[in-house]
């Protein structure tokens, strides 16, 4: 066991926190860096294009079209404003984005009215490599790596410290700290393995601020990309792309040739999942048919040899080479695709400045919700995480000189170790938590997925519940160093029972279907009536609401 | 139904022998990387082993499958298949091995470039665009036998160097490239055999060569 004492502890290191870590060390706080995945890996290294700043009001309407309502319209509002030089910036510390002469590239993900996604020049490997670059130049800054925060510790609704397991080292922290961001990203291992989140995506997010006193909004809203790998095993959910994907003349069809749905690229990821969804269940909740995408009439027009090449260069269609074959790759024959969990548009109900109802709590990147609303675009949450961690860490930088200093509470950092283990498990039972993680996630995609109904989501809470029991007698001992990834898995099972929760409540109380959230037993929107739903933790309940932001 | 037998070689304070599984693949092609995850589901929830992404874009899986460095999340699953952890880099568990030295490393070493002035040109080079995929999956350590992890502040080993080879081909970045070669040890890899990696970046071509007259 060890403690630390910071300025800042910032929770993650992905585009989100290594952007808020950067603004607060310039800023000249002592800061503290945690992340689960060795430090500057998480969604960010895996993901692709950026969204340029410097819009005309086109990209508001886009954005605002695809939460169909829900977003909130300030943090947009906030996310435009103060996107200015955000590219210029990290450009000056050694990022690229891919140019023709001296102009940057744009393309035009599905879902976008025109072109304006800046690429860069290899992946979202490239950006974690010059983040990461550019934090270390700083020395006020303190690197933990492979270390999962577990709790988050508050006083008065105030936050001091957090709980920290280094599975690597199997050692325990207690980090305190005046100020704590949280971007610990998003949560489709939720959904295993119909996603293709990194596994370290467990949704910590929304049960760490959950548990210290925050709220969630939006919680239903879970995004499915579209067109994601069906077979073989272990490569099931990767990602194949989104509605751009398909090429100009793609088209959806069913196993035996019928046409399903064509001008795709013209849709966004939301109306081709749940066509998808459809197909494959007939009407009914559960996924039977085979959908399979036919891009074959793209390769004798021109435009559609292009798209080929963008599709290429983006490096996706490398999955369905490994997956399917070469003729699938180049095109030639139609191939299986399954929507599969892409990102979390739902999360911590923030203000324009990332602080949450918690004082000291910030939150910023994919944790946070609010900007999507029930549908996000293609190459907006690099942008969101690089103007709203920048923006984050600057805050919390200024909170540390308005606030005096906070004495932390006296309690032996031993003792407060030992009681949250004592809640993780009795370490007397023989549970796997491998074993109920996958269990969980089954019922997520099953009865909490593409398609909902009140039955489902009833059916589906008793099962979470019964696995949030079996959960309290899992096989852990905590001596032994053996154990490490046990230890690592339990903590995030738990989390994962408060977050699936979250998500249930909120699908039970919106009856309509919307963006992402489809219910075949309330299968329109109800466009007489545009409310979000917020989640709390009230007396060790997750309870959800509907909420309407223009009356708090 | 068709059952593979995997050996795995392990280690933990406990353990320290190559155990075998029988993994059921349901006559179906499966990874690697999902053959060690039914493992450690199923049969031995104290296996470990580190993934992230599932498919190469993290580089977090690599191990050695019959002696060759993989990333098991791209490797075929098949029958009695030997996979051992990365060599000459310390063990943590079974097939998990040290990482957060890598950061401690760039740090000490100062592998920090600062950006030219002015306004630089933007065109990136082939160069350029073949070492920037490196993952730091830590393959090249263990395939070269010259890197030893005790020496590492004496001779940092492949991985290392191609960050010093990102810096170099940056049209903007800039490094004193022979204080730094000097530092990492370059020179001990002046007559290295061609070091494999998986992403297929040119280690000896790129990230030895320049740097040594
Ligand atoms: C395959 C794929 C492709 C994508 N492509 C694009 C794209 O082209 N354009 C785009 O804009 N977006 C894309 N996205 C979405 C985008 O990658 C993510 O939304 C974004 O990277 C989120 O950034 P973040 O900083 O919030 O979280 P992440 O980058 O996911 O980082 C989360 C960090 O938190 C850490 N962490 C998590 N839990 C804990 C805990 N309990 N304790 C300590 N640390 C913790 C993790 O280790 C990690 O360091 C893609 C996503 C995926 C999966
Ligand atoms: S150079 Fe290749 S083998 Fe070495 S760490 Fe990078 S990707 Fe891995
Ligand atoms: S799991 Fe990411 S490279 Fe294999």
């Amino acid at each position: 066991m060890r403690t630390y004492e910071f300025d800042i502890l910032c929770i993650g290191s992905g585009v989100s926190g290594l952007m808020a870590s950067i603004a607060a060390s310039e800023e000249h706080k002592d800061i503290c860096i945690v992340s689960k995945d060795p430090f500057s890996w998480g969604n960010t290294r895996i993901s692709g294009g950026v969204i340029a700043s410097n819009q005309d009001s086109s990209l508001d309407i886009d954005i605002l079209n695809a939460g169909r309502r829900l977003n909130s319209s300030e943090l947009v509002e906030t996310l435009l404003n103060d996107s200015e030089n955000i590219h210029e910036t990290v450009e000056s510390w050694g990022h690229i984005y891919r140019r023709n002469g001296n102009k940057k590239i744009k393309i035009k993900p599905g879902g976008h009215s025109e072109a304006r996604t800046y690429i860069s020049s290899y992946k979202g490997i490239s950006l974690g490599n010059v983040l990461r670059m550019r934090l270390l130049e700083e020395t006020n800054v303190k690197i933990i790596e492979e270390t999962i925060v577990c709790k988050i510790l508050t006083h008065d609704s105030r936050v001091y410290g957090a709980i920290c397991y280094n599975w690597i080292k199997d050692t325990w922290y207690i980090i305190y700290a005046k100020q704590i961001i949280l971007a610990t990203g998003g949560g489709g291992m939720l959904y295993d393995p119909h996603t293709d989140n990194m596994r370290s995506s467990t949704g910590d997010s929304y049960s760490l601020a959950l548990q210290c006193g925050a709220s969630l909004i939006d919680m239903e809203q879970i995004q499915f990309i579209p067109f994601g790998v069906a077979y073989p095993q272990g490569m099931t959910g990767l990602e194949i792309g989104d509605t751009a994907a398909a090429g100009p003349y793609g088209k959806l069809i069913t196993e035996d040739g019928k046409l399903i749905l064509g001008n795709i690229p013209s849709l966004t990821r939301e109306e081709v999942s749940r066509k998808i969804a459809l197909a494959m269940s007939r009407g009914s909740t559960e996924l039977k048919d085979n959908v399979k995408l036919d891009p074959t009439a793209n390769i004798n027009k021109q435009d559609g040899k292009e798209a080929w090449v963008n599709t290429n260069n983006s490096g996706s269609l490398e999955a369905v080479k490994y997956a399917y074959g070469v003729k699938s790759y180049k095109w030639e024959e139609p191939f299986s695709v399954i929507p599969t969990v892409h990102y979390i548009m739902g999360g911590v109900l923030v203000d324009q400045q990332g602080c949450t109802e918690v004082d000291g709590l910030l939150v910023a990147g994919e944790a946070a919700g609010g900007v999507h609303g029930s549908g996000r675009l293609g190459s907006m949450s690099l942008f969101e995480g690089l103007v709203f961690g920048r923006k984050v860490g600057k805050i919390a930088a200024e909170q540390i000189d308005k606030t005096k200093d906070n004495p932390f509470p006296i309690k032996e950092s031993d003792l407060i170790i030992n009681e949250y283990k004592k809640t993780i498990s009795n370490g007397k039972g023989s549970n796997s938590p491998f074993l109920l993680k996958k269990k969980l996630a089954e019922v997520m995609w099953k009865d909490v997925g593409l398609i909902k109904t009140e039955k489902s989501l009833l059916r589906a809470m008793e099962q979470i519940k019964k696995i949030e029991k079996l959960s309290k007698e899992l096989f852990v001992n905590w001596k032994k160093s053996e154990q490490r990834q046990l230890i690592l898995n339990t903590i995030e099972l738990k989390m994962m029972v408060t977050t699936s929760k979250a998500i249930i409540v909120s699908s039970l109380i919106r009856r309509e279907s919307r963006g992402s959230h489809y219910r075949l037993d309330y299968p329109s929107e109800n466009n007489s009536e545009d409310y979000n739903v917020k989640v709390d933790l009230k007396d060790g309940e997750v309870q959800a609401k509907k909420y309407d932001k223009s009356i708090s | 139904m068709c059952v593979i037998r995997i050996n795995v070689k392990r280690k933990t304070d406990e353990i320290n022998e190559v155990v075998t599984y029988l993994v059921n693949t349901f006559e179906e092609r499966m990874t690697l990387l999902e053959a060690l995850k039914k493992i450690q589901e199923k049969q031995e929830p104290t296996l470990g082993i580190r993934y992230g992404c599932r498919f190469k874009d993290c580089g977090l899986c690599a191990v050695k499958v019959n002696g060759k460095e993989k990333m098991a999340c791209v490797t075929n699953a098949k029958n009695e298949m030997l996979v051992e952890p990365l060599d000459h880099v310390p063990i943590v568990q079974d097939l998990i091995v040290e990482r957060s030295y890598i950061t401690k490393m760039i740090r000490d070493l100062e592998l920090i470039p600062t950006v030219k002035e002015g306004e630089a040109s933007i065109l990136v080079s082939d160069e350029y665009m073949a070492v920037v995929k490196c993952t730091d999956c830590q393959a090249c350590l263990s395939s070269s036998d010259i890197y030893s992890h005790e020496n590492r502040y004496q001779n940092a080993g492949p991985l290392f160097f191609v960050k010093l080879a990102q810096i170099y081909y940056h049209p903007r970045l800039d490094i004193n490239y022979k204080e730094i070669a000097q530092k990492l040890g370059l020179h001990e890899y002046k007559n290295s055999p061609t070091i494999p990696c998986p992403y297929g970046v040119p280690i000896n071509k790129l990230a030895i060569s320049p740097f040594i007259d």
